[in-house]
């Protein structure tokens, strides 16, 4: 399959060329029905739910504060929930009997404010450790996050967050952009616990409603207020012995902390993609390629320097090639110099490594990301082919069309005379080497067949052949004539033969009708 | 257990590639993604809003109507986001989506061009933006129009997109092995096109 052909990425730059557009996503925002503000303040919601078993389900209870209406259910989902959860229970990627497990999931809460309903929902996992959470705005919209532990440790380990990992696996969720969290969590059965409380800043406590092994706690009104907000929760045995405990954080309940938690993690999509945006602080049009190479810390002490202990044991080290000329910080790059990739000033290059150990899946921590070199103007570039092989990609980035004149490669020229039955055509073909480019198999292909014969002949002549192919011009330093014959190319070992039949007569090419009458000897001028 | 990647954007800073080496290689938990959360698809919206515009452009051939197909189209995943079962990045998803609302905008235009052509109130409105885009681009634009739809769109998501032959195959729903075939047969058109010679000797 032929990549992107120069002359055709030319005419399709002449049809439509870039444009210039002006990003209104708040209009985008109005005609999904979403505001900016409920959009901005989403917290991340992932939950962990540590047991396998359901028991039937045993608390209700209702609560009603500051024009926020909760009802805990109990239970199994029926109804719409049910078929909107349904829509989006998948198996497991790699772990294809394991999903969640919907006759057995269970409504926990339903939060009504500002004229919407949040409901909650919980299901274990059909194996194994672990269970999905699901959030249904108004029956329409779902959002849900599924974790399991494949070593079935209980409380399962996941990747560090608050709440996971912990005794109860608890996950607090905002709701909408109130100050309104719910708590989601289970009762760890090795502890015995039966009920959990809420213990709170200001020494006072609130039993959580229970569903099953399940628990639910909507933190609203005078508990969402510094000095009154969430400590702990606390696990109770029957007989009122403390069984387990989980500290929270109060900040975890505070739409200020929120915000600043969202302006971080919003660095952290800025680090992540800011070779794909100018926001990024860094303009993707000058970023002229990518190379990645996995490695070890060993080799990167050589070429990056360092300590071997200071690198992760299994890097994954990225460069992307330059100039960049930074005028200014851009998306909020100014504030946070020491994590955006683009600091003011003109660079060759910059280094980092990815950590793949601490990449977990969905979005990268910011640990994962190791700056490793942001070289100025005029450095050399790393000797990266050091660190192990080197994959090079210079489209990744949207370096659309033709690229860098500089970038080119023109290896040579040739004319190809073929000739087909009482038909004569001959076409010129343009041997450019380009990283975006996969020249034409016919150079690819005569490129090797020289290699292979060291001296072509000159003088071959295929008379009695009704089809051949007289190929002249220069590739490479090599200038010369050659004709070839299908019988010839078949005659070829497989790494050239095949490429260099569809290089000739593979229909790749344009052709110029040339007469209908071939000489009948085909000859290379000496 | 493999883990699930989910990159917002066609550049992912190599996840891709070092995410099987993940899989293998440790026993952490696996994670499942249902759902992409706005931010995600604010960072596509952001990062690529210009390669969906042309895009579009080439496949409707206004400007105007490129854009409102983009922006629906963006609104559309927003509004399905919990659908995106991370299968492959949410750009890939998004393209998905932008495609379809494009094409929606055409059909609807055709309806609207129809009904213009039975001299409906629209015919003055769209007929000379329509000429004077069919003159600009000349012969050219006629080559390209005339491929079948599904090499259009599979040669402006190469091109334009910069999209790769799994993510082409996603957005058209074939496979991708028929993405190469349909990439090389509108090549195949189009550089006979341009020097307006068919000769296969």
């Amino acid at each position: 399959m032929p990549d992107l052909d120069p002359r055709v990425g030319e005419l399709l730059d002449r049809r439509t060329p870039r444009v210039t557009v002006e990003p209104r996503w708040d209009d985008v925002l109005r005609r999904a029905g979403v505001t900016r503000r409920s959009v901005v303040r989403m917290p991340r919601r992932r939950w962990l739910v540590l047991a396998a078993v359901l028991a039937v389900p045993v608390g209700i209870a209702a609560a009603q504060a500051h024009h926020v209406f909760v009802r805990y259910f109990s239970g199994s989902v029926s109804g719409t929930p049910r078929q909107v959860i349904a829509s989006v229970i998948r198996p497991f990627v790699g772990a294809r009997h394991i999903e969640a497990d919907l006759s057995k999931a269970r409504h926990l809460a339903t939060v009504s404010v500002g004229g919407h309903g949040y409901a909650y929902f919980l299901a274990p996992l059909t194996h194994g450790n672990g269970g999905c959470y699901f959030e249904i705005v108004d029956q329409v919209h779902i959002s849900s996050d599924c974790g399991y532990d494949s070593k079935g440790r209980s409380p399962s380990v996941l990747t560090p967050a608050v709440g996971e990992g912990t005794i109860f696996g608890a996950r607090t969720l905002e709701v909408s952009q109130r100050p309104i969290w719910v708590i989601l969590g289970d009762m760890p059965a090795q502890r015995n616990v039966t009920s959990v409380r809420v213990r709170f800043q200001d020494g006072t406590s609130d039993r959580a409603a229970t569903n099953g092994p399940y628990f639910s706690y909507v933190v609203s009104g005078e508990h969402a207020r510094p000095g009154s907000r969430p400590t702990a929760l606390v696990g109770l045995t029957n007989d009122g012995k403390v069984g387990a405990i989980q500290a929270l954080d109060p900040s975890m309940y505070s739409l200020a902390a929120t915000e600043r938690r969202g302006r971080a993690f919003g660095r952290q999509i800025t680090l992540r993609f800011f070779g794909a945006s100018v926001e990024g602080g860094l303009a993707r049009q000058q970023i002229r390629a990518q190379d990645r190479v996995s490695t070890t810390p060993a080799k990167l002490v050589q070429v990056f320097g360092g300590t071997a202990a200071a690198y992760p044991p299994h890097p994954v080290v990225f460069v992307l090639r330059g100039p960049f000329t930074i005028p200014t910080y851009l998306g909020g790059c100014g504030s946070t110099p020491s994590v955006c990739p683009a600091p003011v000033g003109r660079w060759a290059y910059f280094a980092y490594l990815i950590n793949p150990d601490a990449y977990h899946g969905g979005r990268v921590p910011s640990g994962a990301i190791i700056w490793l070199r942001k070289a100025p103007i005029g450095a050399p570039y790393p000797e990266l082919s050091r660190l192990g092989h080197v994959r090079h990609d210079g489209a990744v980035l949207g370096l659309h069309g033709r690229g860098s004149a500089s970038r080119r490669k023109h290896q040579g020229r040739l004319l190809v005379i073929l000739h087909r039955g009482p038909r004569t055509a001959a076409t010129h073909t343009p041997c450019v080497y380009q990283d975006r480019y996969k020249p034409f198999d016919l150079c690819d292909g005569l490129s090797r067949y020289i290699a292979f014969r060291r001296t072509p002949r000159t003088d071959q002549t295929h008379s009695a052949d009704r089809v051949w192919a007289l190929i002249e011009g220069s590739l490479g330093g090599w200038h010369g004539c050659v004709v070839l014959t299908p019988a010839d190319t078949r005659a070829l070992p497989d790494s050239i033969g095949p490429e260099l039949r569809r290089g000739i007569w593979g229909g790749r090419h344009i052709w110029h009708p040339a007469g209908t009458s071939p000489p009948a000897t085909p000859r290379c001028r000496r | 257990v493999v883990l699930k990647k989910s990159a917002p954007t066609g550049f992912s800073m190599g996840v891709e590639c070092i995410q099987p080496e993940k899989a293998a290689a440790s026993p952490a938990p696996a994670r499942e993604r249902a759902g992409a959360t706005v931010a995600e698809i604010e960072t596509v919206y952001r990062a690529r809003l210009e390669v969906f515009v042309r895009v579009c452009v080439a496949l409707l051939g206004d400007r105007e109507l490129a854009i409102d197909a983009v922006q629906e189209g963006f609104a559309a995943t927003i509004r399905n986001r919990a659908a995106f079962r991370g299968e492959g990045t949410v750009e890939g998803w998004v393209w998905g989506a932008v495609v379809n609302a494009a094409k929606n905008h055409r059909r609807a235009r055709s309806g609207r061009e129809a009904h213009a052509a039975e001299g409906g109130p629209e015919r003055l409105a769209s007929r000379p933006a329509r000429v004077e885009v069919f003159e600009a681009r000349g012969a050219i634009r006629d080559e390209v129009a005339v491929l079948p739809e599904r090499q259009r769109l599979a040669l402006f998501l190469r091109y334009y997109a910069d999209l790769d032959y799994r993510e082409i195959a996603a957005v058209l729903d074939v496979s991708v092995g028929t993405v190469g075939s349909t990439l090389h047969a509108a090549h195949t058109t189009l550089r006979r096109a341009l020097t307006g010679d068919d000769a296969d000797a």
